[in-house]
């Protein structure tokens, strides 16, 4: 749920980036350039379904692509685009992938294997998944991962 | 020597078990941890605490005089707040390992995420490993040593500590400088590691304050004028 608008179903992650297909991202922290940012894709006619700073990420990262950018270029993009402290997951039609800001503010675990990728903010939410010890690394600041299918 | 199955316990129910345990002397291992927050905190007597698993964020944190060793991770800002006592985790700790410690020693055998020895007042943090981005962000007494690499701004806004780091790092942060290592230094570096049961010979990089935008004074402003 998304705890700085409001509390409802509407606004609770995963946020869609309307109206493109397919691209939808989960945030854990805030946007200190949202407004602005928003009123420029306002001004190009984009209608925004919240007044949730994440959505904006996945319009951000959606809008990128359809001018052709690869994900992981989007993704990279992002850290100097947005404003503020954000670690975020996004999954498209193709893949998934993550962004972590230039302060590390935002924690984030990750565990790979041949046959598993699992990535959650803290080792707590994979062990209620994974009941064995696991090897997870703990992604730094600008960093940026995606996983192609 | 007792055992705890923190599976079959609340955290608190763990901790309170845990207390009573340290209380009365006791050799404590807890078993089946998984990850979860603020295991083994609010200790203050001299005790030995075997942790068989990974931890969550401020576990072993707020304790004063307890041995504790942590078989796996770590989660954010593990041995918060430590007064004395020893710490050993044998892999990676989250960001904010030994955030504002005042004392006692923390050892990670792994690499530590971002600001590791935040606002230090004293201690030694020592990391097997790499340590990210603000290593020794504001600390202000006490040593951290860093085997392997370290991420930007190392030591940015230091007051007073000293950072050691072994192999390369990012770049120094806002008010750190690096000085001459001695010899002496060296070898008493290298004792610790041993004392800690790592081969490792770094030739260390010592980072200190520039002391340029120190203005610490041991009155308050208002005080002074009252004077």
């Amino acid at each position: 749920m998304a705890t700085e608008s409001v509390v409802d179903i509407s606004h609770a992650h995963p946020f869609w980036a309307y109206p493109f297909p397919d691209v939808t991202v989960v945030h854990n922290g805030q946007l200190t350039n949202y407004h602005k940012m928003k009123r420029r894709y306002e001004d190009n006619g984009h209608h925004f379904l919240t007044h949730n700073d994440s959505e904006l990420i996945a319009v951000y990262l959606a809008d990128k692509m359809a001018n052709g950018e690869s994900l992981e270029n989007a993704l990279k993009a992002s850290l100097d685009d947005l404003d503020g402290t954000f670690t975020y997951l996004v999954s498209t039609r193709d893949g998934i992938g993550y962004a972590k800001d230039q302060w590390s503010a935002k924690p984030l675990v990750t565990m790979e294997t041949e046959d598993v990728v699992a990535v959650a903010s803290e080792e707590i939410a994979l062990r209620s998944v994974f009941e064995d010890e696991i090897d997870r690394i703990e992604p730094q600041q600008s960093e940026v991962i995606t996983w192609i299918l | 020597m007792d055992t705890l199955d923190a599976n079959k316990l609340t955290t608190r129910e763990l901790n309170q078990e845990l207390k009573r345990l340290a209380d009365a002397g006791s050799e404590i291992t807890i078993l089946n941890p998984q990850a979860r927050h603020n295991i083994g905190v609010g200790i203050l007597e001299s005790c030995k605490i075997n942790i068989v698993g990974s931890v969550g964020y401020y576990s072993a944190s707020l304790l004063d005089g307890p041995e504790v060793v942590i078989e796996g991770n770590a989660g954010w800002a593990l041995g918060e707040n430590l007064m004395s006592g020893k710490i050993s985790l044998s892999q990676d700790a989250g960001a904010s390992v030994a955030a504002s410690m005042r004392g006692g020693e923390i050892y990670v055998g792994g690499n530590a995420g971002a600001r590791a020895g935040i606002s230090m007042k004293g201690g030694r943090l020592i990391i097997g490993g790499d340590s990210g981005f603000l290593t020794g962000f504001m600390m202000q007494k006490g040593e951290i040593i860093v085997c392997g690499n370290a991420g930007d701004a190392v030591g940015d806004s230091i007051y007073e500590g000293v950072i050691y780091v072994g192999g390369s790092y990012g770049s120094l942060g806002n008010d750190a400088r690096v000085e001459d290592v001695t010899e002496d230094e060296l070898i008493r570096l290298w004792d610790i590691l041993d004392r800690n049961g790592t081969s490792q010979r770094p030739h260390f990089t010592k980072i200190v304050s520039a002391k340029k935008l120190y203005h610490l004074d041991s009155l308050e402003r208002l005080e002074k004028t009252a004077f």
